[in-house]
């Protein structure tokens, strides 16, 4: 949370451009951490990004620190455009037009742990998890929100959270693991 | 297993948004003005009435075609009111076709009874046709016209001939 924070919103909340432009360079990061995770696109999570600390801006006097933290509300107007997002476009990816080298094997004796684990693997499995398990887990890992914080985000009890965070992790592991088996699989016939 | 899973989830912390976006995303959004706490006010209570808007329209929605269902059933495909089985409606019929039949009866009486009553005020005043030597002059009547006939058509004959 940033220092002086209160004093910062209630500023902005007057108009003051300085105290926004404080809570933006705070918070855009972790903002933009959070939408470039899910929507795995640079330009794509820029104008969500953007659209968010619009939003915010334009919308910062119906803020009440008393409800939740302002982190919180944040990562929920971030939540509510990657919802829109996915509810406007169709994403589709067309085999045709991806690069040969994609489709490629990767020229190595075994795949193993180390390369399942790497940070393009996790983002590209994390897509598989339910969309409430990936905001819990960029929420408490990534941008290290406490269980209440994340409850208030995503309108849920701190138990929930847990609750969800535990189910993430476990399905994630489960996904690691066949992601490993099955690229084996794919060296040896080759 | 969790642990490395953190750890590497922790590493996505180095994605970081450009500066050069920074800055353009910022100046946009401080150019731009802040909507006013009634027009934010303004919008909340549309939302509050959005959904409840679309609440009670639903409800009503629901209402109209489960009256309209219940009509139906009780008006039109309830057994009991189908016409063909209808038993007030049956003994109705039945009460109208008895009185017609009987009405016609009447009407047909009436009139028998009046044409016999002509009849038989007729029948005195014109009893040549049962007066035997009125038949026998018009049985005369009937072989001279024939033989006059025989007449005509022997002098046509010669004529012709």
């Amino acid at each position: 949370m940033l220092e002086e924070e209160i004093k910062y919103i209630r500023k902005a909340q007057q108009g003051d451009k300085e105290a926004f432009a404080q809570l933006y360079h705070h918070y855009l990061p972790k903002i933009y951490r959070f939408i470039y995770v899910k929507v795995s696109s640079k330009t794509e999570a820029e104008d969500l990004t953007h659209e968010v600390f619009m939003n915010t801006w334009q919308g910062i006097k119906s803020y009440t620190p008393q409800e939740f933290p302002f982190s919180s509300w944040l990562y929920r107007i971030a939540r509510n455009e990657v919802i829109d997002f996915y509810r406007t476009t169709k994403k589709n990816i067309r085999l045709d037009l991806l690069e040969e080298d994609a489709l490629k094997v990767p020229e190595q004796e075994s795949f193993n742990l180390d390369q399942a684990m790497s940070v393009e693997s996790v983002m590209s499995l994390m897509k598989s998890l339910k969309p409430e398990q990936q905001d819990v887990l960029i929420m408490r890992f990534l941008e290290d929100l406490s269980p209440d914080e994340v409850a208030a985000a995503l309108n849920k009890s701190s138990g929930a959270v847990r609750l969800i965070q535990h189910r993430a992790i476990n399905t994630l592991k489960e996904l690691i693991n066949k992601n490993v088996g099955s690229n084996n699989e794919n060296i040896t016939e080759a | 297993m969790s642990d490395p899973i953190t750890k590497t989830l922790q590493r996505l912390k180095e994605i970081e948004p450009s500066e050069e976006f920074k800055q353009r995303s910022l100046s946009l959004i401080l150019d731009a003005s802040q909507k006013s706490s009634a027009t934010l006010l303004l919008k909340d209570i549309f939302k509050a009435f959005q959904f409840s808007g679309a609440l009670i329209m639903a409800s009503v929605l629901i209402f109209i075609v489960l009256g309209g269902l219940s009509v139906l059933n009780l008006k039109v495909f309830s057994p009991a009111t189908l016409a063909g089985l209808n038993t007030t409606n049956l003994k109705e019929e039945i009460s109208n076709v008895d009185l017609q039949i009987r009405l016609s009866e009447i009407k047909y009486y009436e009139d028998s009874t009046h044409k016999t009553g002509v009849a038989l005020k007729t029948a005195p005043a014109s009893s040549d046709h049962l007066d035997s030597f009125g038949i026998e002059q018009e049985a005369q009547n009937l072989d001279n016209l024939d033989s006059k006939n025989n007449s005509v058509e022997d002098l046509l004959n010669k004529l012709v001939l």
